[in-house]
């Protein structure tokens, strides 16, 4: 008798070897069995195929078993699994989960709103324009002559950016971050203004950050200290 | 002697920031197991170690305390594979006292609560799993097919029931949340 063969035979014997001996049905893992049988199949297809049967018949055998068990175990607590059935279907849905209350002790958790659900409110209740909708800060307007006044970086408009950031950080002491449309202005200064911020967040000087819930460019204090912030370039 | 007495005074100073450290990180614990971060409840081990630091089983222990107090308790649900493993458990903050009707409707929808029923109801029933489409074939007596399916999918993503090889068993919530002894004993002895 081969291996398989002997395999699948201790299976099909195995529900009379169990009567006998009695006990828990549980202790046989049937989804092993079902693996086994799966495993073990012969080259002799008629044969292994009526062993197959026999085994799968078995393993039926079994489950009626361990089914008849769990019945007789329930009705040891003194429940019918048949009234459980029917007292369940004769109730409608609200009497079954008010029972169940009864008996849930449900996890508790606090419910935090994504940054994206509080935006979408921001949204509905006006506070913030949607995405898209927020007119842009326009783009600064500069001939060659112009930008080619500020490259290389002259001394004294380094001068000027310490100036105007001695300026700058009296403000910020006041308010904690402040517009960066409020700070270059409309003004002929304009564009210098701006090379000046370029400039203080380059070294680390200030913090330039997009507020990605209002869509609001604004300007405060390094955020760990001197010369570690990084300079966010605008478009 | 000055000395000792120095000695002692900074131990005792020690002593006392440690416990408040301790308590602090009790505050700490509180919080994070209470702001929900994913779709279930608590958090793992090696999530409270990474926020609270190493002592942090300590650190439970006293927000147990605190949430005793509060009628609170924290469970602990060790993992499947490596049920020793304090760092792979979850904690979880529950009641002590079971929901009342009102609070019902806050946990989950009132039929997904008695679908829940019905399956665990089953499940204990057919010896701890039945068949999907058995579960599917009670639910539909009750609700619309879609919504069962619905259900079956919810209950399935919150770690109440789990699906093995077609049968629907119960997972870690049903078995730490649900006295399904108790929910069974009221079914039966209800009065229609």
């Amino acid at each position: 008798m081969s291996r398989k063969e002997d395999t699948l035979k201790r299976i099909i014997e195995l529900p009379d070897t169990f009567l006998i001996r009695g006990g828990d049905p549980f202790v046989i893992d049937v989804n092993n069995l079902l693996a086994q049988i799966n495993q073990n199949r012969m080259k002799d297809q008629k044969r292994s195929l009526n062993m197959e049967s026999a085994a799968l018949n078995s393993v039926s055998k079994i489950i009626k078993e361990q089914q008849d068990w769990v019945i007789d175990a329930l009705r040891g607590l003194k429940l019918d699994p048949e009234l459980l059935r029917q007292k369940l279907a004769s109730m409608d849905i609200k009497k079954i989960a008010l029972i169940m209350a009864n008996h849930a002790y449900p996890s508790l958790g606090v419910h935090r709103l994504s940054r994206d659900r509080i935006r979408v409110a921001l949204e509905y209740f006006g506070l913030v324009e949607p995405w898209g909708h927020k007119e842009g800060m326009g783009i600064v307007q500069r001939t060659a002559e112009q930008v080619s006044e500020f490259f290389p970086l002259e001394k004294e408009l380094e001068n000027e950016a310490m100036m105007f950031y001695e300026e700058l950080s009296s403000n910020l002491k006041n308010k904690k971050e402040i517009l960066y449309e409020e700070v270059i202005g409309r003004d002929e200064m304009r564009l210098r203004r701006a090379f000046y911020i370029a400039y203080l967040s380059s070294t680390g000087r200030i913090s330039v950050r997009r507020n990605s819930i209002t869509g609001e460019t604004l300007i405060g204090m390094p955020l760990n200290g001197d010369f570690e912030s990084l300079a966010i370039p605008l478009g | 002697m000055a000395i000792l007495r120095v000695w002692r005074y900074h131990l005792a100073e020690e002593n006392a920031s440690s416990d408040e450290e301790i308590k602090q990180k009790a505050d700490k614990v509180l919080k994070l197991l209470l702001i929900e971060t994913s779709s279930l409840p608590g958090m793992k081990g090696w999530e409270l170690k990474k926020h609270v630091g190493k002592e942090y089983t300590g650190a439970i222990k006293v927000a147990a305390v605190q949430a005793e107090e509060l009628g609170m308790k924290i469970a602990v649900v060790p993992d499947e594979e490596d049920a020793d493993n304090m760092d792979k458990a979850r904690f979880v903050i529950m009641p002590k006292e079971p929901l009342s009707d009102l609070e019902l409707s806050r946990w989950m929808r009132v039929e997904e609560v008695a679908a829940l029923a019905i399956i665990i109801s089953e499940i204990t029933i057919r010896g701890g799993g039945v068949q999907v489409q058995a579960v599917e074939r009670l639910l539909v007596t009750k609700l619309p097919k879609w919504r069962v399916n619905q259900i079956i999918s919810k209950l399935k993503r919150l770690g109440y029931i789990k699906e093995e090889n077609g049968l629907l068993m119960k997972d870690w919530r049903s078995k730490l949340e649900i006295d399904d002894t108790g929910l069974i004993r009221e079914i039966v002895t209800t009065k229609e």
